[in-house]
């Protein structure tokens, strides 16, 4: 099978600052009209690597191809008003002393593209972005979200090879922030642009992303869809930065190959089955330390129906009303869980005690 | 702290590696953007050329004697020789007392104007502005025709009304040096005081007064030592400008032969020129500037005194009842013999047709004036030199300004602290000294032209520029400059379409500022210039000298109206009260 050339290509990408090595070594491929977004905590490299795709950090090592041309490695580097890119920054740096439509039409008019040329694509660009008709304004008008619109007309108007966003989220209120996100990926879908963000909001990596590649001190933790860095987090990290989870330190007591799954031995007492993917499996003996992540929802609270696996007793610590959820912390043998109960369900006060049981299907050995 | 020689090995590798790697970044980096790159290289060598250069001259020529020989002797002779030995002590005494008066005068007003409910505040601000933004050695000028000891107006009023027989009052001492000085170097205090008071956090007052502190208990064990750091970088350029200041003790030393150090540098440049000599008096000069700066920076640097902590609560004014109009008045009689009285007397000076004449309207002609129009006097050329000068130096250092913040804020080159700390330099440098080190570095080359005092000018006024740029550019973002960049813009066209526009305000400021200053130069002017080079300044130095105190004075209500006009415009631009000294 031919190999598909791919848009972005990171060949172990690497950056130095003195002596803290900010991104270790980065792989990764982007397809064409794919949606990528880098997530992790502050200083884990995401941005670092956006900028050196952008052009504004010069590659230590490895390299870095764009449409299958290498545009830099740890001995040169292509400008960034070379490599036909667009970007979204997180201040959104839209220009005050410009107009909206000055703005916009910047990279058309250093394209030396013609006047009427450059009128019709700042229209289009403005009404894709759903702001027509505020050509004439000026920024210090304009409110935040108005001004990030703005910012990604800029970037899209050019018709760029790939869109760089840098956190263009972040600076919104959690409002605006929610609705933002749906139309920014319904945008990108439409016009069928590559696009690589960068954001620690692990939400609004899951509903932005095509695959979602997860950093942690420079380097990549694991590259997958959404759906899987959800339910099969690959390491510890990738577990507890993505939603929240219950880590259990546990040793290997049996494995079940056919059924994809592992008996764990832990503190809690008896063992427990979870799951576990097939080639991890492959490497796991009897006795070996593991990690199982238990999410809110693998566990079930007083649960009637007969399970796979045992029943814990546990007693509530906190419990807190959510509205439409119990959130409970949990004490069991002498470590926190967290969990959650439908209100309606179940009234669970301090001090209660309650049978747990987790999910076999969805704890997950990481 | 290494204790071992194999730590400090260590050490001392590890600041080479990182040395090394910077260096090899740079070079990589001047590879890929050649344009950006040599534009910085010529910025820079033009610092080298006008900073390094004549600094290293000036310590060099200290340390040898005609014969070329190195030699400690030019600096004990500064110990030594009776003139320089009471220059130096008439130097010292100034920067005494002349700080003293100016914290004496410039504390208690500033308290008053900003924490009280005295009448007429913004009126005595005014006033401290323009006392300040006029140049002292013209205020002399007035003080010359008020309180010369036979002819001053003054002295002549006194004499009559108490029947003296000899005038009370003689400008032509150390006494009447300190007092001009005071008056010109006051507004340093001043506003580098009502600038902190203006912004100190009500409630410590409050929690004084609420524990039983009296209003003058608190002014005085609160709110002042609140301000320390403000009423001590005050003092500091006092002390610095008293030091450097070369046109008033001129007016008023040379024809008494009461020397200070600068005036003595300036005799020692005169035919044939002593320049190791003059090189060695300078040197103690910088070297105390230093210590001041530093002094500064590290008492400063010790205590906590984070006053703005962003509740910035409108401040209740102390009430002073019966004392208000007392406070007032003490602020009038500032403001009436810094800026009411010399102005006055200089219009008026202006306009009498000679020096000795009483003041009568029939005495009063518009005939001085003339001399601006007249091309045999050398005041229209020298107006002309003075605006061409100006205008050069304004915009050459705006444009360097922002190529060295550029060097300093925006890459990563190692060394660019260094930048920061050589176009600093000049700013603690008596402008005599650096005079001495233009003359002694480009006399060959440059002397006789306007040339040389053109670089004269850019080295003493790019650390304003540089201040003025430093701040433009702090308040833009990079992004703002990167969005730019990955529009298509290379690094030049950034800068032309983002960075520069977005400076604006930074930019005309500066270049007022520093066309303002440079219209009225003075002390480098005098020995740079040559006849047909004169400036506005050295013009008014040598009416004075020759006795046509009128034409003189003519020349420099001028100069005070456009050093005013120019302020004025450059407030305006800046929006409100951006410069504030301190």
């Amino acid at each position: 099978m031919a190999e598909v050339s791919s848009k972005l290509e990171l060949r172990n990408l690497i950056k130095l600052f003195g002596e803290v090595r900010a991104v270790d070594g980065v792989n990764l491929r982007i397809a064409s009209g794919e949606s990528v977004v880098l997530l992790g905590p502050s200083g884990c490299g995401k941005t670092t690597t956006l900028r050196s795709v952008a052009g504004f950090i010069k590659p230590d090592g490895g390299e870095i191809l764009l449409d299958g041309q290498k545009i830099a490695d740890g001995n040169s580097s292509m400008p960034p008003e070379k490599r036909r890119l667009g970007m979204v920054f997180q201040n959104y740096a839209v220009w005050p002393h410009k107009s909206v439509f000055q703005n916009v039409a910047y990279g058309l008019v250093i394209a030396k593209l013609g006047r009427e040329v450059i009128a019709q694509r700042v229209q289009r660009a403005l009404e894709l972005v759903k702001m027509p008709g505020l050509e004439n304004r000026m920024p210090g008008e304009l409110s935040g979200g108005q001004q990030q619109r703005v910012a990604l007309a800029r970037a899209i108007v050019t018709e760029p090879s790939m869109l760089l966003l840098d956190e263009p989220l972040s600076n919104l209120d959690a409002g605006l922030r929610e609705e933002m996100r749906f139309e920014l990926k319904e945008l990108q879908e439409r016009i069928g642009m590559t696009t690589l963000y960068v954001t620690h909001d692990q939400e609004e990596a899951l509903v932005l992303a095509d695959r979602i590649v997860v950093m942690n001190k420079g380097k990549i933790e694991q590259v997958d869809v959404p759906r899987e860095i959800y339910l099969h987090p690959a390491s510890r990290f990738v577990a507890t930065f993505v939603g929240v989870t219950n880590l259990l330190d546990a040793t290997v007591d049996a494995v079940d190959a056919k059924t994809g799954r592992v008996r764990a031995a832990s503190a809690l007492g008896e063992p427990f089955w979870a799951s576990s993917r097939k080639d991890k499996l492959q490497t796991l003996n009897k006795g070996d330390r593991i990690a199982v992540s238990v999410r809110p929802e693998a566990i079930f609270v007083n649960g009637s129906a007969p399970s796979l696996n045992p029943k814990f007793r546990a007693r509530v610590q906190k419990s807190a009303f959510l509205g439409n959820r119990i959130d409970l912390r949990l004490d069991l043998k002498g470590q926190e869980f967290r969990c959650q109960v439908p209100k309606f369900e179940q009234d669970l006060a301090q001090s209660h005690e309650v049978d747990v049981e987790f999910d076999s299907e969805l704890a997950w050995v990481v | 702290m290494a204790t071992t020689t194999a730590d400090s090995g260590r050490l001392l590798s590890g600041l080479g590696r990182r040395l090394a790697l910077g260096f090899e970044e740079f070079q990589t980096n001047m590879r890929r953007e050649p344009v950006k790159y040599f534009v910085m290289l010529v910025a820079v060598a033009a610092l080298a050329g006008l900073v390094c250069y004549p600094v290293y001259l000036l310590f060099e020529f200290s340390l040898f004697d005609e014969t070329g020989k190195l030699t400690f002797s030019n600096y004990t002779a500064v110990f030594t020789r009776g003139g320089l030995v009471s220059a130096l002590m008439n130097s010292l005494i100034l920067a005494f007392f002349v700080p003293l008066i100016c914290l004496l005068v410039g504390l208690p007003m500033a308290w008053l104007v900003s924490r009280t409910d005295m009448p007429g505040k913004g009126v005595v601000r005014a006033f401290a502005g323009i006392a300040f933004i006029v140049p002292s050695f013209i205020a002399v000028i007035a003080w010359i025709f008020l309180l010369a000891p036979n002819s001053g107006k003054i002295n002549k009023l006194l004499m009559s009304i108490f029947g003296l027989d000899t005038p009370p009052i003689d400008i032509f001492s150390m006494g009447g040096l300190i007092f001009v000085e005071s008056m010109h170097f006051y507004p340093l205090v001043f506003f580098a005081v009502t600038a902190a008071l203006d912004n100190i956090d009500p409630s410590y007052e409050d929690a004084a007064r609420n524990l039983g502190a009296g209003r003058f208990r608190t002014a005085t064990t609160v709110t002042l030592p609140l301000v320390t750091p403000a009423i001590l970088s005050g003092l500091i350029l006092c002390i610095l400008d008293a030091l450097a200041a070369f046109g008033a003790p001129a007016a008023l030393g040379f024809p008494v032969n009461i020397h200070v150090l600068t005036t003595k540098i300036y005799t020692l440049l005169a035919y044939p020129p002593q320049l190791q000599l003059a090189a060695a008096v300078s040197i103690p000069i910088i070297f105390f500037t230093a210590l001041c700066l530093l002094c500064q920076k590290w008492w400063i640097g010790r205590t906590k005194y984070t006053t703005l902590t962003g509740k910035i609560g409108k401040a209740q004014a102390v009430e002073l009842g019966r004392w208000r109009w007392a406070a007032f008045s003490f602020c009038f009689l500032v403001i009436f013999f810094s800026v009411l009285l010399p102005m006055t007397a200089l219009i008026i000076l202006s306009l009498l047709n000679t020096f000795g004449a009483d003041i009568a309207l029939k005495n009063m002609v518009l005939s001085n004036y003339k001399i601006f129009f007249d091309d045999t006097f050398i005041v229209w050329q020298s107006v002309k030199n003075s605006m061409k000068l100006s205008l050069a130096t304004a915009t050459l250092c705006v444009l360097l300004g922002i190529v060295y913040v550029w060097i300093v804020e925006r890459t990563k080159i190692p060394g660019r602290g260094l930048v920061t700390f050589i176009v600093m330099i000049t700013f603690g440098f008596p402008a005599v000294a650096m005079g001495v080190g233009i003359l002694i570095g480009y006399i060959d080359v440059l002397y006789g032209s306007l040339w040389i005092i053109f670089v004269a000018y850019m080295a003493k006024k790019i650390p304003f520029a540089f201040i003025f740029m430093r701040n433009a550019i702090k308040q833009i973002g990079e992004e703002l400059e990167e969005a730019a960049r990955i529009c298509g813009a290379t690094w030049l066209r950034s800068v032309r379409d983002v960075t520069v526009p977005l400076m604006k305000t930074g930019i005309w400021v500066g270049w007022v500022l520093i066309f303002s200053l440079s219209l009225r130069e003075l002390a480098m002017s005098v020995f740079l210039a040559q006849p047909g080079t004169e400036v506005m300044a050295v013009a008014v130095y040598i009416y004075l000298e020759e006795g046509a105190v009128e034409n003189a004075a003519a020349i420099s209500v001028v100069i005070a109206l456009l050093s005013v006009v120019t302020v004025m415009l450059a407030r305006k631009i800046a929006g409100k009260g951006t410069l504030e000294v301190g």
